[in-house]
């Protein structure tokens, strides 16, 4: 299952204390890590603070590594399981201070990383709703499908690789995809079909 | 879906390329000579290209510097020694549960919606959360980096909720 995990050779040598191969791994990792906190979590801030106790867990544990698993499995089941605890968090401290706002406060954040590429004004636009729309329906998600379609699409791992991270048989993400990707595309819809020009960043090639 | 030939899930799995050579050749030669499945594939291949798209972090080597310089601060201390601290934080723990739990019994009810009485389901919920927090946050307070993180990684053993404690049962350490 590693046989052809690139990045074993670089826990190996961070196992054995080479300073310069955890830094490898980090810089490696860190966009990654950092976005898919992102997505949990909504808070740029926040997001990194998780990548860095990511990181701290994998230096920490370093020494007991066992490439039994993909680096990366293990990296980015630990992001989540990092987001969903401090998603949590933050649900128990609504419920111990109401006036607290209701989720989403810390959303402003996500301008300061948008991709700074030019765009046309009315492009800008519809594309600046349509993220927001699909920002919603990705939150929406029941946790698992959110989870599985986040691995897969936006960090792009293989269905097995995603099986692998969330420690579910292959049927099973499939299925979970299936669910995900029917609820995304149908909340997209009306976005799709508009003027068929709507979504430029998709693939055109014929089956 | 109109068309009877295909399943969704053979659709979504031919728009992301992960059909066995065998099936995807069936697949794929229906999709072209059906309009509706043609259709499907490109609505499912330009929603997840969006979701493939969406925004990202990108942490520079400011970022990176300040990782290196934690995990050198924080050096990982001997497996043994945690096995041994690990009954003690367990008890904190639960000490700390009990404690929380009071409080938020007390304190919920009013700043819930309307002032009405948690349902059962709401009360499960805090009190799974508050396993998290009553772990995290008061641990951190007793500043044993080790038994924070124990009890992270504990988290996610015992799951706090059944949920994900079936979606990630495993620890990173491996067992
Ligand atoms: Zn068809």
């Amino acid at each position: 299952m590693t046989a052809n995990d690139p990045d074993t050779d670089l826990m190996l040598r961070c196992a054995r204390g080479d300073e310069s191969a955890f830094e490898e791994i980090v810089r490696r990792y860190q966009g990654r890590i950092a976005s898919l906190a992102f997505r949990y979590l909504g808070s740029a801030a926040d997001a990194e603070d998780v990548a860095q106790e990511v990181f701290l867990r994998v230096h920490r544990a370093r020494e007991t590594y066992e490439p039994t698993a993909k680096l990366s499995t293990w990296i980015h089941r630990i992001t989540v399981n990092a987001s969903l605890n401090l998603l949590r968090r933050r649900r128990v401290r609504r419920h111990l201070n109401a006036e607290m706002p209701a989720g989403g406060a810390d959303r402003e954040a996500d301008a300061d990383f948008e991709d700074p590429t030019a765009k046309r004004p009315h492009e800008a636009l519809l594309e600046a709703e349509l993220a927001a729309v699909l920002r919603e329906i990705i939150e929406r998600l029941p946790e698992r499908q959110r989870t599985a379609i986040l691995l897969n699409k936006y960090q792009g791992l293989s269905y097995e690789d995603t099986a692998a991270t969330l420690g579910l048989s292959l049927p099973a993400v499939k299925s979970l995809l299936t669910r995900a990707r029917v609820n995304i595309k149908e909340a997209l819809l009306p976005y799709l079909t508009a003027g068929r020009s709507g979504a430029g960043t998709a693939e055109d090639d014929d089956a | 879906m109109k068309c009877k030939q295909t399943s969704i899930e053979q659709l979504v799995a031919h728009a992301d390329g992960e059909l066995d050579a065998r099936e995807e050749e069936t697949v794929a030669r229906h999709v072209a000579s059906c309009a509706a499945c043609a259709r499907e594939v490109d609505l499912l291949r330009r929603s997840g290209a969006l979701v493939a798209g969406m925004t990202r972090l990108t942490p520079g080597a400011a970022f990176t510097r300040r990782v290196v310089a934690a995990a050198r601060r924080a050096p990982a201390p001997p497996r043994g020694a945690l096995r041994r601290l690990w009954p003690a934080a367990a008890a904190a723990a639960a000490v700390l549960l009990a404690a929380v739990a009071a409080r938020v019994w007390l304190t919920a009810p009013s700043s819930a919606d309307a002032g009405a009485l948690l349902t059962a389901r709401e009360e499960r919920e805090i009190a799974a959360d508050l396993y998290v927090l009553s772990n995290l946050d008061a641990l951190r307070g007793a500043e044993a980096e080790e038994l924070i993180s124990l009890v992270e990684d504990l988290d996610i053993l015992e799951g706090t909720e059944p949920e994900v404690s079936g979606l990630f049962p495993d620890d990173e350490d491996g067992g």
